[in-house]
């Protein structure tokens, strides 16, 4: 035997325990592996891992496996789980026995149920908003640790050049990395305050539409969005010229330098995008006196 | 006696307890019996991914958490992803992120355990079983793991140990009649790393094998022992089981008394317990164990020190 050999027949054995099936994929159909000569393995070593099926040992080393993937899954989803009441632990159990397992990292198992859930059509909306606002936090801790993590990282560039619009360039606006809209039929506040006790939301509510902007550059990582900044950084999923933007988003200039400065918007000058002769731009300002609200 | 490959034997710190932010209480109820502190760094990570290349991202908040409650005790570092055990290669991630923290915080010894976690399958992607899986017996195992630990050995200068790891599997593939003592004998031989003996999973193979845990001991390399890790558990289904989570038994504690005289290099023993466990025993519960270690450490004649330095 070669130990690679050996330790991919256990591996796809475990695996296949922990699914409750075969499982196919990059490493080939399980059965297939192991019984014929695609590893290499006496015939002996080879009934001995497919004997791992009938043991004790075997099946408890499963069940850890299965325990620890759910117990980390709770504690990194409390909100999906409160919602999902009762049916949490079975939706859990399904995504365990359909992906195998990836990362001893709370996060990874995290992120890889909330988007099997998120492939479920049948989510009510409510659900799904809570799912993809629970996704989008823990991938805001992933990615911020990374940027703190990151020497040397690139100080996003001051914008303040004279925004003129018969003569400057336009700028190029798109939505920064990580920033992630969430739309809610309620005030998050009591959606959320009511899922961290552990209770499930029903809907629908007869409330104003919320949003909820989540970014890593975020102290608290999310924040209620007021609908015009939602708007505009939904409309910015692709860089686009700011002109085009707030026209689309019925928004502001002063939104919008409220969000660049918040790194929530990436922006910069573009020498390639054409001019406009309307009159979109106080005549004279800068991004930084648009901030301020100082006069030009 | 001290062999001269395994460098700069620690001096020795006396009695060691494992960092989580949950059991900080503990930690700062135990003020006085606590020496050293044992951090896994993998704990205050995030990881990130670009194809199959991980990355772990210290998290500096909870990193300087960790510092500010060590305060001027020694740390170890006990990895836990390190996958040495694996046929292709260990995790990279791992000895990067290994390197930050000892450019943070020097430790006097550092530890992993002897099993592996990730396979690299002939397409180029990573399988991962989902727990820690023995490593054979096997002479390839050895050839492969040796080189390993010899160069971990030597990166910082300080000793690198390897843990004797819990198993459910039946009988793992051996060369030469070799049984896990032989095996761990002959890695400590090969490469000159240590061994961080840990008495609760001796304990747990020994019921879940059906062999004694003393005369195991009686043949394993004990003088190439620095770190003793003791912990108590649970049962499942009639097997022990490594969880972490509870007392240390009677029989661990007589393990302890009997093995200690008998590692002359010995730096420290840790109480090992889960972060998730810590409601069970509790600060008091958790201090009561750490003193039973410590009157253990004392009794066996053995000097404490907080300075840490390699002699």
């Amino acid at each position: 035997m070669t130990l690679a050999d050996w330790q991919s027949g256990v591996c796809a054995m475990v695996q296949k325990g922990v699914s409750g099936q075969t499982r196919s994929g990059p490493g080939g159909n399980l059965d297939a592996k192991l019984l014929t000569d695609t590893l290499d393995l006496t015939d002996q070593e080879r009934r001995s891992i497919l004997a791992l099926e009938g043991d004790r040992g075997y099946a408890l080393t499963c069940h850890i496996i299965r325990w620890w993937r759910s117990f980390k899954i709770r504690a990194a989803t409390p909100l999906t789980c409160a919602q999902l009441e009762g049916e949490s632990e079975d939706r859990i159990q399904e995504h365990i026995g359909l992906r195998a397992f990836t990362s001893f990292f709370f996060l990874e198992e995290a992120i890889g149920f909330l988007d099997y859930l998120l492939e479920d059509r049948l989510l009510t909306p409510i659900t799904r908003s809570i799912v993809r606002f629970e996704r989008a936090l823990l991938s805001a801790h992933v990615e911020r640790a990374s940027i703190l993590a990151t020497p040397n990282r690139a100080e996003p560039a001051a914008i303040d050049a004279a925004i003129d619009v018969d003569t400057a360039p336009q700028l190029m606006c798109r939505k920064a990395s990580g920033v992630t809209i969430v739309q809610f039929d309620r005030p998050p506040e009591q959606l959320l305050g009511s899922l961290l006790a552990g209770v499930a939301v029903s809907e629908p509510a007869l409330g104003p539409e919320c949003a909820i902007v989540i970014a890593p550059t975020l102290p608290a990582l999310w924040r209620p969005a007021p609908l015009a900044e939602a708007r505009l950084i939904s409309v910015l999923e692709k860089p686009t010229t700011l002109e085009t933007a707030l026209r689309r988003a019925k928004a502001t200039f002063e939104t919008a330098a409220a969000l660049i400065e918040e790194q929530l918007l990436s922006a910069e000058i573009s020498e390639q995008a054409p001019t406009s002769k309307a009159a979109r731009v106080p005549s004279g300002h800068t991004a930084a006196s648009l901030r301020s609200g100082a006069s030009p | 006696m001290q062999d001269p490959k395994i460098s700069q034997y620690p001096i020795p710190l006396g009695v060691g307890f494992t960092y989580s932010a949950v059991c900080i209480p503990a930690i700062l109820a135990a003020e006085d019996v606590i020496d050293y502190l044992v951090l896994s760094p993998e704990q205050l990570c995030r990881e990130s991914r670009t194809g199959d290349t991980r990355k772990f991202d210290l998290v500096e908040a909870e990193f300087n958490q960790f510092l500010e409650v060590l305060g001027d005790r020694p740390a170890v570092v006990h990895g836990l992803e390190l996958s040495i055990g694996s046929a292709k290669s260990m995790e990279q991630a791992c000895v990067d992120l290994i390197d930050r923290v000892h450019a943070r915080r020097p430790f006097p010894w550092f530890s992993e355990h002897l099993s592996f976690l990730q396979v690299e399958e002939d397409d180029g992607t990573t399988s991962y079983p989902g727990a820690p899986l023995p490593v054979p017996l096997t002479d390839e195992a050895l050839d492969i793991v040796s080189p390993r630990a010899e160069a971990l050995r030597t990166r910082y200068g300080v000793p690198f140990l390897l843990e004797n790891v819990t198993h459910y599997l039946p009988e793992l593939p051996a060369d030469k009649g070799r049984d896990e003592i032989d095996f761990l004998n002959d890695l400590t031989e090969r490469s000159g790393c240590g061994l961080l003996l840990d008495l609760y999973n001796l304990h747990c193979n020994a019921l879940n094998h059906g062999f004694d845990a003393r005369e195991a001991l009686s043949r394993l390399r004990l003088d190439r022992v620095i770190e003793i890790h003791v912990a108590g558990g649970q049962t499942h289904d009639g097997f022990q089981m490594d969880v972490h989570a509870d007392v240390v038994s009677e029989d661990v504690w007589d393990l302890l008394e009997w093995t200690i005289p008998q590692t002359p290099n010995l730096a420290g023993v840790t109480y090992e317990l889960l972060a998730e466990a810590f409601d069970v025993l509790g600060a008091e519960g958790v201090r009561g164990q750490l003193e039973r270690a410590k009157g253990i450490w004392t009794a066996s004649g053995r000097p404490i020190s907080r300075q840490g330095a390699a002699q």
